[in-house]
């Protein structure tokens, strides 16, 4: 049971994982669209701004693609194995399916957020939602060991840099989107 | 393979690698003396060997070992990795 929870791309990987991560990330866009909740960075959720409905699905696939990118990348470059793209693509989409219960706590954000954002409600909610944002990167942490086989330190090291630049790329996507469409 | 003795490979005395000094036929008692060395396969676990038995029946496919491992294709790759990464190293102690 641990190992589905924390690391169930020992069992599923690729297209599998693939299908699977996208169609959680596709509810995980609807639920958002209802309560504002905005997955604008890697690792990132702000709830409050109101947007049209295909943004929010945009957003799941820039930051996804982002991070896919980059793990990709830097697997390519440091692993001694060889790299499938579908198996990072894969298991990183499944990576963020911790990311729907986010989305189904920020219906809880009290409604005067973006006017009082550091009320204690959207303290409690913030805190709520930290235990899967925490899973999520164990998640990516995972998927990026086994389908890049990493191993030691050094895989902490390159996860962390990749981690960072995943949320550099997605956020320098979000700048040049969203200032051209909102 | 379950069955099989573990295959000693280290001397116990002084942790160099062992070699084959004797052959010997059940049928007919005849031995052979000499020094040989162990091919780099035999100097696996019983668990690596059993992979690389199962891997060579696969034709040699990955995704037919991932799916009678139950387990994903990367997962099954790193296996193989980490075999293959054993056998160099044996391969460098024995030189």
């Amino acid at each position: 049971m641990k190992k589905w929870i924390f690391s169930p791309f020992r069992f599923v990987a690729g297209e599998k994982a693939l299908i699977i991560g996208w169609a959680v990330m596709i509810a995980t866009a609807c639920i958002a669209f209802f309560n504002n909740a905005h997955f604008d960075g890697a690792i990132d959720v702000h709830v409050g701004r109101i947007s049209s409905f295909p943004l929010y699905f945009l957003e799941q696939f820039i930051v996804w693609g982002s991070v896919v990118l980059i793990f990709y990348f830097i697997g390519r470059l440091f692993s001694n194995t060889s790299v499938r793209f579908i198996d990072v693509a894969g298991t990183m989409a499944l990576a963020r399916w911790p990311m729907i219960f986010v989305a189904l706590i920020s219906f809880a954000e009290p409604s005067d957020l973006l006017i009082n954002p550091i009320s204690t409600a959207a303290i409690l909610v913030a805190l709520s939602s930290l235990p899967f944002i925490v899973w999520m990167i164990a998640l990516m942490y995972s998927a990026f060991i086994i389908s890049c086989n990493m191993k030691g330190g050094r895989a902490t090291g390159l996860f962390i840099l990749a981690l960072v630049l995943s949320e550099v790329l997605s956020k320098i996507l979000f700048y040049l989107i969203f200032t051209h469409t909102t | 393979m379950g069955n099989l003795k573990k295959l000693p490979q280290i001397c116990p005395a002084c942790s160099a690698s062992l070699k084959v000094t004797a052959l010997s036929c059940e049928s007919c008692d005849t031995i052979i003396t000499g020094s040989f060395e162990l091919p780099s396969l035999f100097r696996l676990s019983s668990e690596d060997l059993q992979f690389v038995l199962d891997f060579v029946k696969c034709s040699g496919s990955l995704k037919i070992m991932a799916q009678q491992m139950k387990l994903s294709y990367p997962t099954v790759r790193n296996l193989l990795d980490d075999i293959i990464a054993r056998i160099k190293t044996n391969e460098q102690i024995s030189q």
